[in-house]
């Protein structure tokens, strides 16, 4: 069996219906395994914080994954700044500004 | 004396929502979940709906109104079976990023999620392939939902937004004020190049004797052809476009090289293969585009300019990765080119343009043994030199396509329109009607084989009933030629599922009013095409072609450039 590299990434999202769903969605797409997932929510009302731990083959590809949840949950950040990273390896930090 | 709050319908302010973002041309087909929008559309005369007769030209043909005209394309249809027949469409425009907006209606949300009659969960199959979705589940919120569909759709990476309208809020009655249409997320620019990063492309820029310019979609999209322009004249590289990249420069610019990728022309590709420093403009590596990946380009470094972060460093690495706009992108990149006159790799690109010139069976006068048949290849070159470049091309998907792409010379700006990331067949007839619309005064052209035709033939209804003049150009070889030519170079000439036997297509044409000819020798072929282009209305060319001809050259499917065959 070829060995598994697990990744974890933090999102913080709007509370809202079908968000969850379009991360799954995306994972699901690329044939990603979940392996955990947390969602709760946060000290800013109405933004979810989710913590997803997933697995696949190659560790090449994760920034692409990364760029493209960030596109997802870019649509429903305003909040001043939110931040958006991997936990485990820090291939990439990106802040999301407000309206200003 | 009570004061009456004036009052308005959900649909309603649905329409009137549509009118201030400027939408004209609605291509739809009702039922009855979405019966109450249509009810509204005669308050509404700016809106003009046009009835197709299957919701997938819909989608299609709002693409092609969204391709021509750089601003989102509308099409509707009604809930369940209606709005999955949308999907294809919907598909197509997420791959080849177009914006369109996809009204759908829905079950009363009393009854969402009980199976009720023609309810389909039309979001949750359309998550993967939407920039985003939206279900209205309060008539307050239409301003709004609207106004950040169409913002979304055509902001950033353009892509196909879905608003789905359950039957209640469409027929809900509330207070006529008190909306609040503010976009809740507006779209950050990106952050643009870096002075760092100008330094980097200036470096590679001074020291490349083998550079060449990739010309994507993005030039098109983001209006950048000029600045573009400005930089390769100042630079004297040579391009190179992807498919949807071509009609973004002249045709018959000095230094373009022709199209890349699977079918590309022998000099861009032999360029591409020996190039020193590949300037990406607009585009994402597609596999089609490079083939084999590890041996991509593999002397070359990449200066890859992208608006959407996630396609770079998808396929090809970039050496320097430029996360901006186009436009200010390569204005700062033209300040810091240098020209020089690269002689030897010009002469290289000729050495082979002449080599091709000199196999390429368009050449060699037509007939093949006894046949008389016309080539493609031929057709597309007439017609190419009796429009003088100038058209409307939109083609279907297939042989004719990378035809149509390889010998029109398209010489203005944005008109060559088709399906390039999901390669749907059916796409051509409809999206023409799209076209057309939005340029009712020039001429549009339909490329399409046999097979394409017969996956969205039921508009030739539309075409009659609206007079929608476009001129259809069926390349008939009795085949699905594409998938022909690939058993026959890679599954031992079995041919499988892929004769086709055919109506008489005139005659089907002729029973929607529509005229016609058959062309089957080439002495025939200008008379024809002069007559279509002549004529007042819709008017359909049939070629007989022969249906054992390729289009060459071929890079198979995952291989490297230098497995490129040029002969069967
Ligand atoms: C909807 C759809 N089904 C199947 C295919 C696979 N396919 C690609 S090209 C092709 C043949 C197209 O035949 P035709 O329209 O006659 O054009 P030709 O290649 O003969 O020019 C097929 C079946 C596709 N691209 N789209």
């Amino acid at each position: 069996m070829r060995q598994k590299k697990l990744h974890t990434i933090l999102a913080f999202a709007h509370n809202q219906p079908g968000v969850l769903y379009k991360l799954l969605s995306l994972i699901r797409k690329k044939r990603y395994n979940v392996e955990t997932i947390t969602v709760g929510h946060t000290h800013v009302e109405g933004i979810s914080r989710m913590t997803i731990s997933f697995s696949h083959g190659e560790g090449n590809k994760i920034e692409q994954i990364v760029q493209q949840i960030a596109k997802i949950t870019a649509d429903f950040y305003e909040q001043e700044a939110v931040m958006f990273y991997l936990l485990s390896e820090k291939v990439f930090i990106r802040h999301f500004g407000g309206k200003k | 004396m009570a004061r009456h709050k004036k009052t308005i319908k959900g649909a309603e302010l649905f329409c009137r929502s549509l009118v201030k973002e400027g939408v004209t041309y609605l291509f739809g087909y009702t039922g009855g979940a979405i019966m109450p929008v249509y009810d509204a559309f005669p308050k509404f005369p700016q809106l003009k709906h046009i009835m197709v007769r299957h919701e997938q030209a819909a989608a299609f043909a709002a693409q092609g109104v969204a391709r021509a005209s750089g601003k989102p394309g509308v099409c509707i249809a009604t809930s369940g079976p209606g709005a999955t027949n949308l999907m294809t469409g919907i598909a197509d425009a997420h791959l080849d990023s177009i914006p369109i907006v996809a009204i759908t209606g829905q079950v009363a949300t009393s009854v969402i999620g009980t199976d009720a009659f023609q309810e389909s969960d039309i979001i949750g199959m359309l998550v993967p392939v939407t920039k985003q979705s939206y279900i209205l589940d309060d008539p307050y919120e239409i301003p709004r939902v609207v106004k950040e569909a169409f913002y979304l759709a055509n902001t950033g990476r353009k892509g196909p937004v879905i608003i789905d309208l359950p039957k209640d809020i469409a027929n809900a009655v509330i207070p006529d004020d008190g909306f609040d249409a503010t976009i809740r997320y507006p779209v950050l620019p990106p952050p643009g190049i870096g002075k760092d990063q100008v330094a980097h492309a200036q470096r590679l820029m001074a020291s490349s004797e083998r550079p060449i310019v990739f010309v994507g979609h993005g030039v098109i999209q983001s209006g950048a052809q000029g600045e573009v322009r400005r930089f390769l004249e100042k630079s004297n590289m040579p391009f190179s476009c992807t498919l949807h990249g071509i009609s973004a420069l002249p045709g018959d610019h000095p230094q373009y090289l022709g199209m890349m990728g699977m079918h590309g022309t022998v000099e861009a590709n032999r360029a591409i293969e020996n190039a020193d420093l590949i300037i990406a403009l607009g585009m994402r590596f597609d596999d089609r585009v490079t083939g084999k990946l590890d041996e991509y380009a593999k002397d070359a470094d990449v200066i890859h300019v992208e608006h959407d972060p996630s396609e770079i460093n998808k396929n090809v690495r970039a050496t320097v990765p430029i996360y901006s706009d186009l436009k200010p992108a390569v204005v700062e990149m033209t300040k810091v080119v240098g020209h020089k006159p690269y002689k030897k790799w010009y002469a290289f690109a000729a050495e082979n343009r002449r080599y091709w010139e000199g196999i390429d069976p368009v050449n060699q006068g037509n007939s093949r043994g006894d046949k008389q048949n016309p080539l493609m290849g031929t057709v597309i070159r007439k017609l190419s030199d009796l429009t003088d470049g100038r058209d409307n091309v939109v083609s279907d998907v297939g042989q004719h396509q990378m035809f149509a792409a390889r010998y029109y010379q398209f010489n203005r700006f944005n008109t060559w329109f088709n399906s390039g990331g999901l390669g749907s067949m059916g796409f051509s007839v409809p999206a023409a009607m799209g076209v057309k619309y939005t340029r009712p005064k020039e001429r549009v052209w339909v490329i399409v084989g046999d097979g394409s035709f017969q996956m969205n033939i039921q508009e030739l209804g539309t075409i009659m009933e609206q007079n929608i003049d476009i001129k259809i150009l069926l390349l008939n070889n009795n085949f699905l030629g594409m998938v022909r030519q690939w058993q026959d170079l890679f599954h031992g000439s079995r041919f499988i599922g892929t004769p086709v036997k055919n109506p008489d297509f005139i005659a089907l044409a002729s029973a929607y009013g529509i005229s016609g000819e058959r062309v089957t020798a080439e002495k025939s072929l200008e008379p024809a095409l002069r007559r279509a282009m002549k004529h007042k209305g819709a008017y359909l060319v049939e070629i007989v072609t022969d249906m054992d001809e390729m289009i060459m050259p071929m890079i198979p499917a995952g291989s490297r450039f230098s497995d490129m065959r040029v002969t069967r």
